[in-house]
């Protein structure tokens, strides 16, 4: 069997990796988004839009911003590549409470100055305001798209035929070495799926286990590092 | 009054009894100083009986607090006894967290005339409108245990609490009990600022300790490092007998897990007699413990510092002390736990968990005999108890910004506040700071008409009531049984890294996991097999600066052959000759370092005796430092005793230290030691508890953890977040401080780099490890300070991989 998931190129002047995958090529992002340039596609998953906002509504206090990062950082994904279009691989918003009305004119705004085509794999987040706002101007799809080879969703371990790219996990790869330890996000790649780490800055995340078989980026703050021993 | 009761008992009262008796008749205030067990609650309480003579249900006059509310029933009756006695109609109550609603609500119509409670169940009673009725004829507040709680954030709510009394009572009388303290006018300064009639009231009263060491027949049968010391039991477990109730304390909850397993293995018959007593435990079963062994039912427990204080058990013979002492105050409070009797001898058996301890057990004993403790060192200024004491005040009754300053400011802790973090802290509370204005829901007070700043709705009351305290432990996890039962907590950490059916031992028990979820750990029964054991934090206390001085003049005698000739040192000659031989015993003006090279690569070797965590700094700070005169990769250690670096390639370690003196300068400290730490990461931890105490976060209502869920973050990306995006919150700065002291002991390391610039340092390449440098060697695995960027760490991760 061919291997997941070859390496092609590593430590780029921008930090990102390039793989390929089923014979297709795809750029790892230390931004935490894939971009694949056969089909002019940005993947991201996980964006939780408004989870700071929720934490506020409910009393818990936190300082803006976060929302506002997460937006200029994927801006410059979009305007960096010859991107047409941005997958979002579920989990866009957070919750309802996280749907302010300062939430939705942030985002409002935002899509004018980024009038890219966005398209929304639903996740389990996204069923907790099924109607995005209309300035949005964000595509519902089904709960699972084929693009190229690939099978897009946003649960992986709901597997189809295909190989499947998700997120809905947030993987964190720990590194560790006789007397350190790090945590950091990561992509993951594995024999049927493949996994992207999620997009806010403002989340957690679940350890992987180390097999064999599955290779695992981790993201730096500046670049997308191949984690061999994974 | 109290004379004639002492008389009926046929007691005869101590003169520092009488000189506190005098003083409270003059209307004084005071410190009550005198070892635990001296009847120092009958000396605060004696000369306000007169007080509650003739009362037609007055209410309350006397506030006594406690720290600990297992404390509150045993205390209740003793201070009821006299009134009995006498035959008084003043009642004592008692109001905890553990007091039934329908006492509470009783006691909000009237309180009695005594009451004991704790300093947050105060605070909360002055969050009730009808606080100022309830304490309109309070004369005198009583603190107990003052020197615990005086280092603590709880310390300084007490400090507010009072600051809030003497607003109504700008005449009460304030009388604080304390073991010995080494800057007893500061801790008085803390709890009666400004009154120069306030009094010292000291006892000579004699309650020698005999301190033992426990020596095992082969000195080999101690190991060079790490803290059990179990291969070398027998020896304690000989001096150990049913017979003879006794308190075995340890360091760590580890510690005391392992050593209650390995005395159960050898006695299996004392099972029935034998306890174990710490934090972490189920508190239900810790007070089963304890009154198993007030009446004698328990013989024998294993405990941590969860018992140092607190309850009298008069019954104890004989205290026990497993491994580094770690402090002088500290022993001595542990062995004052045995023989709770006026004159009698405490007796403390020392028992070594490594070779060197036996050392410091000799040097504890001398400092024991030259009084020289611990001074205790007061919160100064944190903002995130000012932050939950300005909305505290707003509930209730309104509060003018103006006078409420001036209140805070009368006390010792924030005398010397500015206006600018008083207005930060209020503004913070009042509208969510300068980021979070825009939410009616985060700003938790508002102007009345009188201009006045009152809480703004009744929810944000109850939930401020509910978080009112300054004691945050990590996060914890719950430990219980399938069937439902209660074990204790566990960090979330230890939790986690738990793999499904892992045995692991808790509260003397092999457990097993079974799931976690939910913040429960759910267990079942194992049978024996390997189990591994929690791994609390918390054990890494350092050697104090008493002990560490005591040590050193320890070697210093050795050194000029003038040791008083104790069995400690009869044991160590074979080991300190060798030291000797190898390489140097340094003086007290004197720092030795010694070089060596093994297998592993180049070692250094610098011996402070300063505590883990001022070595900790050091080690970085100083491979930080050398590392600017030529780069290398430095691997560290740091133990109580010294610093280890270790580079796989030849370093002149020797040159530079010699020849760059600007290597221990203070200039430059707090950048340089910021950039040789990742003070972050451990910022994160403490700023969690920060948020929590200044209200910022909010821990939800008891057992409604699961609404939470999509509200969960953990500390480290709250904090993230907030620096981020507020850097200019003075809670992050909090964090930053508060982790410099705690976790480097930031006053002590500068003293260490002054005596490191003034000594004379003598450099020993030994030909293979001494005594000193093996321990560190040995401890090395269990500790790493890692000095280099993400990046940098990453790589060299991956080099490894490599390999």
């Amino acid at each position: 069997m061919a291997p997941v998931a070859t390496l092609l190129q590593q430590n780029n002047p921008n930090g990102s990796c390039l793989i390929e995958l089923l014979g297709e090529r795809l750029e790892l992002l230390h931004q935490r988004a894939i971009y694949w340039p056969s089909q002019c596609a940005l993947l991201v998953a996980d964006l939780h839009w408004g989870k700071d906002e929720a934490f506020r509504v409910r009393g818990r206090s936190l300082p803006h911003g976060v929302l506002g990062s997460d937006l200029a950082r994927l801006a410059s994904c979009i305007n960096s590549r010859p991107a047409e279009r941005v997958y979002v691989l579920g989990d866009l918003i957070h919750n309802r409470d996280g749907m302010s009305e300062e939430v939705i004119q942030e985002v409002s705004k935002w899509r004018i100055q980024n009038p890219i085509e966005m398209q929304l794999i639903p996740g389990n987040h996204d069923r907790h305001f099924p109607d995005l706002p209309e300035k949005w101007d964000i595509e519902k799809t089904s709960a699972s798209i084929r693009v190229g080879p690939f099978d897009l969703v946003h649960d992986p371990n709901e597997t189809t035929e295909n190989y499947t790219i998700g997120g809905h996990i947030h993987p964190l790869l720990s590194m560790h070495s006789r007397n350190d330890s790090i945590t950091l996000p990561c992509f993951y790649f594995g024999k049927r799926y493949a996994i992207l780490p999620a997009f806010s800055e403002f989340t957690g995340g679940k350890k992987i286990e180390s097999k064999t078989d599955c290779k695992a980026f981790a993201i730096a703050p500046k670049q997308v590092i191949p984690a061999t021993g994974c | 009054m109290i004379e004639e009761w002492f008389k009926q008992k046929g007691w005869k009262a101590h003169p520092f009894q009488k000189a506190t008796w005098k003083a409270q008749r003059n209307g004084q205030s005071g410190l009550i100083q005198v070892p635990t067990g001296s009847g120092k609650t009958y000396a605060a309480y004696g000369g306000l009986l007169d007080q509650l003579k003739d009362l037609k249900s007055t209410g309350l006059k006397i506030l006594y607090l406690t720290p600990l509310r297992a404390m509150t029933r045993d205390l209740e009756l003793a201070l009821a006894k006299p009134l009995e006695d006498i035959g008084l109609s003043a009642t004592v109550e008692s109001r905890t967290g553990d007091t039934s609603s329908s006492v509470k609500a009783r006691q909000k119509r009237k309180l009695p005339e005594v009451l004991l409670t704790t300093p947050e169940s105060l605070t909360l009673l002055l969050t009730y409108p009808e606080a100022e009725r309830l304490f309109a004829k309070l004369d005198t507040v009583i603190v107990d245990e003052w020197h615990e709680l005086l280092s603590s954030k709880r310390g300084t709510q007490v400090e507010l609490a009072l600051a809030r009394l003497r607003e109504w009572h700008p005449r009460l009388k304030t009388w604080g009990m304390s073991a010995t303290l080494a800057n007893p006018n500061d801790a008085m300064a803390h709890l009666v600022p400004h009154d120069p009639k306030a009094v010292h009231i000291t006892a000579s009263i004699e309650r020698p300790i005999v301190l033992e060491s426990v020596i095992p027949e082969e000195i080999t049968s101690l190991p060079w490092a790490g803290n059990m010391g179990l291969r070398a039991a027998k020896a304690l477990l000989d001096r150990l007998d049913p017979a003879r109730p006794t308190l075995v304390f340890t360091n760590t909850r580890n510690q005391a897990e392992m050593w209650h397993e390995a005395i159960i293995r050898a006695k299996p018959k004392w099972i029935e007699q034998i306890g174990l007593h710490h934090g972490s435990l189920d508190r239900d079963g810790r007070e089963l413990l304890e009154s198993g062994l007030k009446t004698g039912k328990i013989r024998l427990v294993v405990a941590t510092s969860s018992l140092d204080l607190g309850v009298d058990f008069s019954l104890i013979e004989q205290v026990v002390q497993i491994g580094s002492p770690k402090g002088i105050a500290r022993l001595m409070q542990r062995a004052g736990r045995s023989n709770h009797r006026m004159g009698e001898k405490s007796k403390l058996l020392c028992m070594p968990a490594s070779v060197l301890h036996l050392l410091e057990f000799a040097a504890a004993r001398e400092a024991i005999e030259k009084s020289e403790i611990e001074a205790i060192h007061a919160p100064h200024e944190p903002l995130d108890v000012l932050c939950q004491h300005i909305v505290t005040r707003s509930i209730g009754t309104s509060f003018n910004e103006e006078s409420l300053f001036e209140e805070i400011t009368s006390t010792k802790a924030y005398e010397s506040l500015s206006k600018d973090r008083f207005n930060w802290a209020l503004q913070l509370v009042a509208s969510g700071g300068k980021t979070l204005n825009s939410y009616p829901d985060y700003g938790k007070l508002m102007r009345n008409d009188l201009g006045d700043w009152t809480i703004k709705q009744p929810k944000q009351a109850k939930r401020h009531r509910m978080m009112i305290g300054t004691i945050t432990s990590d996060s914890m996890v719950q430990v219980r049984f399938l069937g439902g039962g209660r074990i204790g907590n566990v960090e979330e950490s230890f939790a986690s890294r738990l793999k499904p059916r892992e045995k692991f031992l808790f509260g003397g028990k092999v457990l097993q996991q079974y799931s976690f979820r939910d913040m429960t750990l759910f267990v079942k029964r194992a049978k024996g097999g390997q189990a591994s054991v929690p791994r609390w934090l918390g054990g890494k206390m350092p050697l104090s600066n008493q002990l560490a001085n005591a040590l050193r003049r320890s070697f210093d005698q050795i050194a000029k052959s003038a040791a008083p000739d104790t069995p400690e040192l009869r044991t160590l000659e074979p080991v300190l000759r060798t030291q000797q031989e190898l390489s140097h015993i340094p003086k007290a003006d004197e720092v030795l370092f010694e070089t060596c090279k093994t297998r592993e690569g180049y070692h250094a070797f610098c011996f402070t005796f300063e505590g883990r965590l001022v070595n900790d700094g050091l080690a970085a700070l100083l491979a930080y430092r050398m590392g600017q005169v030529q780069a290398a990769t430095f691997t560290m250690t740091a133990s109580d005793y010294g610093i280890e670096w270790l580079c796989p390639e030849p370093f002149p370690f020797q040159d530079i230290i010699t020849k760059k003196p600007e290597l221990f300068s203070l200039e430059n400290l707090l950048e340089d030691t910021l950039e040789s730490i990742n003070v972050g990461e451990m910022a994160k931890r403490q700023f969690r508890g920060i948020a929590r105490i200044a209200g910022l976060t909010f821990d939800g209502y008891p057992g409604s953890r699961k609404s939470g869920k999509q509200l969960q973050a953990s500390s480290g990306l709250l904090y993230d977040v907030f620096s981020k995006y507020d850097p200019e919150n003075l809670l992050i700065q909090q964090a930053q401080e508060e982790v410099l002291e705690n976790q480097f002991e930031e006053a002590r390391l500068r003293q260490t780099l002054k005596r490191l610039q003034s000594s004379r340092h003598i450099f020993k390449e030994t030909p293979r490890p001494t005594p000193l440098s093996l321990p560190l060697i040995a401890d090395r695995l269990t500790s790493k300070i890692s000095t280099e960027s993400l990046e940098d760490r990453i790589a060299r991760i991956q080099k490894q991989w490599l390999r």
